[in-house]
């Protein structure tokens, strides 16, 4: 109403007082007008009025105005009838605050066929619950709990002995195994804390400080969930040094970016922590601290395509007991190439890592493993794996095992896998297995098109 | 040793100290950085124009560029999922969600496709709405003022030069959109009004002096008004904004949900649907595979046009003006054809 009132105002104005008056309220009505009068060589307001009449120019001065009279109620119609476009609504989200919740669920199959027994085994080798938000603006927070299948850990306990020259190899038998597969059938699914930890984002130069139980940032695969390796089950010269299920540690680790000209991602981290990889501490009795370093640079070349490498070190030795210690160093390299073809996604990689340990008054042990990676088309990826492990290099007879997989994606949430596995020892085995991997919940859409 | 790890540290604060360091995710809010920054601002798109800003990989470079930077500007509306992790991994908090530093070019903005109920089994599903925001022209004057807010917060001294540079790029757009003679009769808050209200179209048969204003009508929307209630077929549902600005009607995706690879049924379901509405042409991005658009092509008897959806997709959009002159000059082509 108030614009219907200021406009007739307006142009009532307009043509009741000849003159630039009105012109100045709308920038696109001012030539025309403006124009006029400067041909007509009217200087001012008050010349108008003391002129005397030109009946020719006053008739191209109201039709002017009668044209933009017309103009006007025209946009007066427009403003009147396109109502203003309302402040879009917020985003309906009543939960905004709680942890963002992804569950994984992992089955997997296998048929193991060493010395020529025949053992089959099918069911949900884990559950995992993932939860994450920011704490505040300074701090973030990631807790993962894992379930695990007491019957499918068993069985891979006592898989993981015969191939790897385990405690029990000279017993005999398997007994001692066999015993805790049977106690395993019925018992309750072991439930362990993956990760709990709080990262602190908005620390100045660069830094970025993580306290709690973590993934390690050893080498580079022990950074992946189990679920998220290319594999069915992590390399074995990781395992052996670096447990079965990899490192995972509490303490605290503090990352600098080097800060340079070519913006090059160069880390150094540095870390403190309470326990050591399981397979190199085991039997400890003290508390003192194992210490971590790392440095890793990389450098990108295209979209999606990278090389990286890094060093790792970690060291420990008793407080008590001079005995007990290690040195344990991995070098790790990754070569990615997601070449650009319209939405072919044809990614490849190839990474290793090597792996020295280095015991105090006992054996050194060294091992790796090479793996391969190719995208034959969008949701398949096709993966090679060799890997190899001198458990005591002053004895030095290797363990090794080489690997295949045929990872189908529906979507990036639901992953069918064929896995063929050869693991040799003292004597050949052969492993295969399927592996159905699902990600639920408000986990985002990733890129899983390129090879992790 | 000690001396080139000092130099390294303080060589890019003394080098670069005049600029603002801008990283963008998409090549189109980059060059909206440039346009509203010009000489005072370093640019850098994270993503390629030809790569699918829905799945990037977050490297350690582009971390480390984030850690660099003064601006982070990104579309939001979950379109760069990924930016999360280049957040949290670049140490630099000035860029953080909520810090003067950080720009959702998307913010304020009325989106589409909203969806009513959020599940997994929709296929990849933007929560807060379609974040194809760009191909709207009236959207990127929004993003282009939210950017030289950005800029403003984090150089406060050359605010008002933002600002000015911001006005001249919407006079631009408007221009470019509407045509000089309309946007002078009418000006462009009440063209942008009418467009936003979907009333501009019958508005333009008014008359004005005895001569409809839609003689008055230039730029995108007078090239593209011949297509005014045609039907396309489409890879990806990125097309809302462009559509609904320029009167075009979506009859199928090759996609049968966002992100999903389409079944064969659903392929010869969309060859049924170009045939019936008589769809001349299959519009794809060219970071999607158009195989699968060709087969459809070759079934309904049709052509596909492949096209870029960002600034710099091709040699030919090297602005984000020459985008969408390429964008409308390919749809009108796809109906002139004979």
């Amino acid at each position: 109403m108030q614009i219907r009132c200021s406009v007739a105002l307006v142009a009532w104005a307009a043509l009741s007082v000849p003159g630039p008056s009105w012109a100045e309220d709308a920038e696109p009505r001012e030539e025309p007008v403006e124009e006029k009068r400067s041909e007509e060589g009217e200087g001012s307001e008050e010349e108008t009025e003391e002129a005397p009449p030109d009946p020719g120019a006053t008739g191209e001065e109201v039709r002017a105005l009668r044209e933009e009279l017309e103009l006007l109620k025209l946009r007066l119609e427009a403003v009147e009838t396109t109502p203003v476009e309302p402040a879009p609504p917020p985003a309906a989200a009543p939960n905004v605050f709680n942890p963002r919740i992804t569950g994984f669920i992992d089955l997997v199959g296998a048929f193991s066929v060493s010395d020529g027994m025949v053992q089959p085994s099918f069911d949900v080798r884990a559950f995992e619950l993932d939860l994450r938000a920011d704490i505040d603006p300074f701090a973030k927070a990631v807790v993962v709990l894992g379930f695990e299948n007491p019957l499918l850990h068993a069985l891979e306990h006592e898989a993981h002995d015969e191939d790897g020259g385990g405690p029990d190899e000279d017993d005999g038998g398997h007994d001692e195994d066999d015993t805790a597969v049977a106690e395993a059938i019925g018992e309750a699914w072991l439930s362990v804390v993956e990760e709990a930890n709080i990262t602190f984002v908005a620390l100045p130069a660069h830094l970025l400080l993580e306290l709690g139980l973590v993934r390690v940032d050893f080498a580079g695969q022990n950074r992946s969930h189990l679920h998220d390796v290319p594999h069915t089950d992590y390399p074995g010269a990781m395992t052996a040094l670096l447990g079965e299920e990899g490192w995972t540690d509490a303490g605290i680790f503090l990352r600098y970016r080097l800060h340079n000209p070519a913006s090059l991602p160069i880390d150094f981290k540095v870390g403190v922590m309470a326990r050591g990889p399981e397979p190199l501490v085991e039997g400890r009795e003290t508390p003192t601290p194992i210490l971590l370093g790392r440095f890793q640079g990389s450098t990108d070349f295209g979209a999606g395509s990278l090389v990286s490498a890094g060093l790792s070190y970690a060291g420990w030795r008793d407080a008590t007991d001079e005995a007990r210690g290690f040195h344990l160093a991995s070098g790790d390299a990754l070569l990615k190439l997601r070449p650009a073809t319209r939405g072919r996604d044809h990614s490849f990689y190839v990474q290793g890592e090597a792996y020295f340990a280095s015991r105090v008054e006992d054996r050194n042990s060294f091992g790796g493993f090479v793996g391969l990676g190719v995208q034959p088309a969008r949701n398949l990826f096709l993966s090679l794996r060799a890997d190899a492990l001198i458990d005591d290099l002053s004895d030095p007879e290797p363990t090794w095992g080489a690997g295949f997989a045929a990872s189908l994606y529906t979507t990036e949430f639901l992953r069918i896998r064929l896995a063929y596995d050869l693991l040799a020892d003292h004597e050949i085995s052969h492993r295969f297995g399927a592996q159905i991997t699902a990600v639920f919940g408000s986990h985002p859409v990733e890129p899983y098109w390129v090879n992790r | 040793m000690k001396a080139l790890l000092l130099a390294l540290l303080l060589l890019p604060t003394a080098a670069t100290a005049a600029e603002v360091r801008v990283v963008t995710t998409t090549t189109d809010l980059a060059w909206v950085a440039r346009e509203v920054g010009g000489d005072r601002v370093r640019v850098r798109s994270l993503v390629s124009p030809t790569e699918d800003p829905h799945y990037v990989v977050p490297t350690p470079s582009l971390v480390s560029a984030v850690g660099d930077a003064d601006l982070f500007v990104e579309i939001g509306l979950g379109l760069e999922i990924w930016t999360e992790r280049l957040l949290d991994g670049a140490g630099n908090p000035k860029v953080r969600p909520g810090n003067p530093g950080h720009v959702f070019a998307s913010a304020g903005i009325a989106t589409k496709e909203r969806p009513s109920t959020l599940s997994r089994s929709q296929g990849d599903l933007h929560p807060e709405g379609n974040p194809h925001i760009w191909l709207d022209p009236l959207l990127m004057k929004a993003m282009a003022t939210n950017v030289a807010e950005g800029l403003a917060r984090v150089d406060p001294a050359h605010a008002d030069a933002y600002r000015s540079r911001t006005a001249d790029l919407c006079d631009r757009i408007d221009v470019a959109l509407y045509g000089e003679e309309l946007v002078a009769l009418l000006g462009a808050a009440l063209l942008d009004r009418l467009a936003r209200g979907g009333t501009l179209d019958d508005y333009l048969n008014k008359e004005l002096g005895g001569v409809p204003l839609r003689d008055k009508l230039g730029g995108w929307l007078a090239r593209a008004a011949p297509l005014r209630g045609r039907s396309v077929v489409y890879y990806h549902q990125s097309w809302v904004y462009f559509t609904d600005r320029f009167g075009l009607s979506v009859a199928a995706y090759v996609e049968a949900k966002p992100g999903i690879q389409p079944s064969a049924g659903h392929l010869a379901r969309v060859a049924e649907i170009a045939t019936a509405e008589r769809v001349p042409v299959i519009v794809v991005t060219n970071y999607y595979d158009p195989r699968l658009p060709r087969r459809i092509a070759a079934d309904a008897g049709i052509r596909v046009a492949v096209v870029p959806l960002m600034t710099g997709g091709t040699e030919e959009a090297s602005s984000w003006f020459a985008l969408m002159d390429a964008l409308v000059t390919a749809h009108a082509a796809a109906y002139e054809a004979p």
